[in-house]
């Protein structure tokens, strides 16, 4: 049992039933709905309501606008004629700066702008000083508070407990912190222990591509892999999203997200299972084609 | 009227009766004797410990097994070409109630004529934690010689693997049905099909015969985002999904 995907699992189904009970209607709502699709990997879905918040000057918008752009989330005729990645962090960068007081989630944003030099000058120390400040904040949650079990209503399976700590940055952070110990980024040194402590510490706060990440620090050499069981979990937990995406969302990327995971290959998996999940890839490669 | 041919017939009853009757083909019913051998060697086939019908009913004597095949409806929506079916989730979620009912229909219908009878719900007997149940449906369905266990792992009967079983437990001595050495699987029989494991879309099933529970469930955790998303029917969509082989 993995307590990340059993979580996930509730907070998907408790926010869909809310979300299905009260549309959104306000530029805050509209940046609340794009999270909450990001989330289900529906980026297309996602990007739309990160636009429509945008349009209504929501600040946050415009860096998830830029990510979901430059990390090549979404599919050419989703983004159109808006702006490019780099115009979405100017646009980010301008507002968040002549905004006195921002909340976290506008703090990382400006600190991951300054990380990677995106709508801003490089400046991995100041970013660092962002990071390290935010981490702190959440040096109280421990893996209890990721801890969600479902609880069947009349309305449908809703969560037992608050879910805010499963959705914060916190995760995010330690995720970005990593990075600088795994890359040796001013002003950190080179220590991969460190990164990956910190990385496992990150997936324990609910962000999933730390543990990805640190499954590729060890070379994906399954056999000597201290989370086997979460990988494997994760691994089918991704399979499951990206695969309803391909339903209710059906496009090139979406296909393309799940072609690319067969051909990954299953963490663990012997060379029958590996070429039984690699033959999966076909039914989607025939579906890119027709599209 | 014999009482098996009673519990029949209320079966058939309750089910062509029910407001979502059209999900249902005729249900198939077993009998296995609660003194069956293969119940003292279920332990081990399985790999976990299970309960024997004299554990769950002191004096049992008939383990009555109820498999509700789904109808041609379910199977079109089903078969769309997608991963998701919302009459599937909906057949899911009616049916165990279904199952529910006929059961506890059926032990009242025992114990009016002076019988006892336990049952257990065709859900919630399952240790989330490690994948497992202590007392299968499946299991007893192939010991009630209705059905065999195929490679996707599911039961199939001759009226195929799509549907849900229940099973309940009695100390009234019911006619077993007669389990013979027949192989209702295609690929287990001939070698040919697995239909189910290229349908898989976890790759949980593979072609050695082993399933990994695990796999399954953590994408049904990604995919099964709301209340009418749930399970996933593909492994069930082969050859084998309205008849045995």
């Amino acid at each position: 049992m993995s307590v990340y995907t059993e979580a996930e699992h509730a907070i998907a189904l408790t926010d869909t039933i809310a979300w299905e009970e009260h549309r959104p209607d306000n530029p805050q709502e509209f940046f609340q709905y794009g999270q909450y699709q990001y989330r289900l990997k529906d980026y297309n879905a996602a990007y739309n309501y990160y636009f429509r918040a945008s349009e209504n000057d929501y600040i946050l918008a415009w860096f998830e606008m830029g990510e979901c752009i430059r990390r090549e989330l979404i599919d050419e005729e989703i983004i159109g004629n808006h702006a490019e990645a780099e115009a979405c962090y100017k646009k980010a960068w301008e507002y968040l700066e002549s905004k006195s007081n921002i909340n976290d989630l506008g703090t990382f944003q400006k600190a991951c702008m300054l990380r990677y030099g995106h709508g801003t000058d490089i400046n991995t120390q100041e970013a660092y000083e962002i990071f390290t400040g935010l981490a702190k904040q959440y040096e109280c949650y421990t893996s209890e508070d990721f801890v969600v079990n479902t609880v069947y209503t009349i309305k449908g399976s809703v969560a037992d407990k608050d879910t805010t700590p499963c959705k914060s940055i916190a995760g995010a952070v330690l995720y970005e912190l990593a990075k600088y110990q795994l890359e040796g980024i001013s002003p950190c040194a080179q220590d991969i222990e460190g990164a990956r402590k910190l990385l496992k510490r990150a997936y324990d706060f609910h962000y999933e591509e730390a543990l990805f990440l640190d499954y590729e620090i060890a070379e994906k050499n399954y056999e000597s892999y201290e989370y086997q069981n979460d990988i494997r979990q994760l691994y089918g937990f991704r399979i499951g999203q990206y695969g309803r995406i391909t339903d209710v969302h059906p496009s090139i990327k979406a296909y393309s997200r799940l072609i690319h995971m067969y051909e990954e290959g299953y963490p663990g998996d012997n060379s029958l299972r590996k070429a039984e999940f690699a033959e999966k890839a076909n039914r989607f490669r025939k579906l890119v084609a027709k599209n | 009227m014999k009482l098996n041919e009673e519990i029949q017939e209320l079966i058939n009853t309750m089910v062509t009766s029910h407001e979502k009757a059209e999900y249902y083909r005729e249900p198939v019913i077993g009998y296995a004797s609660a003194e069956d051998e293969l119940y003292n060697q279920l332990d081990d086939i399985i790999g976990n410990p299970q309960i024997h019908p004299t554990q769950m009913l002191k004096g049992a004597k008939t383990v009555i097994v109820v498999f509700l095949p789904y109808s041609k409806l379910i199977y079109d929506d089903m078969n769309n070409g997608k991963l998701t079916s919302s009459m599937y989730s909906d057949a899911y979620m009616v049916t165990n109630d279904l199952l529910d009912q006929i059961a506890e229909s059926a032990a009242d219908l025992l114990r009016k004529k002076g019988y006892q009878a336990v049952t257990e719900p065709p859900t919630e007997n399952f240790d989330h934690v490690t994948k497992t149940a202590k007392w299968g449906h499946k299991s007893n369905a192939v010991i009630a010689g209705i059905g065999t266990i195929g490679l996707n792992h599911l039961l199939i009967t001759g009226k195929g693997c799509m549907g849900r079983a229940n099973s309940f437990v009695t100390d009234a001595k019911l006619p077993v049905t007669p389990r013979t050495e027949h192989e209702y699987c295609l690929y287990y029989q001939s070698g040919k099909c697995k239909a189910c494991v290229k349908r898989c879309p976890s790759g949980a099933i593979c072609s050695d015969g082993t399933i990994d529970k695990f796999r399954c469930d953590s994408y049904l955790e990604g995919k099964n985002i709301s209340d009418w998303q749930q399970g996933c029917p593909q492994c069930q969509l082969g050859p084998c999904a309205m008849k045995g082989f």
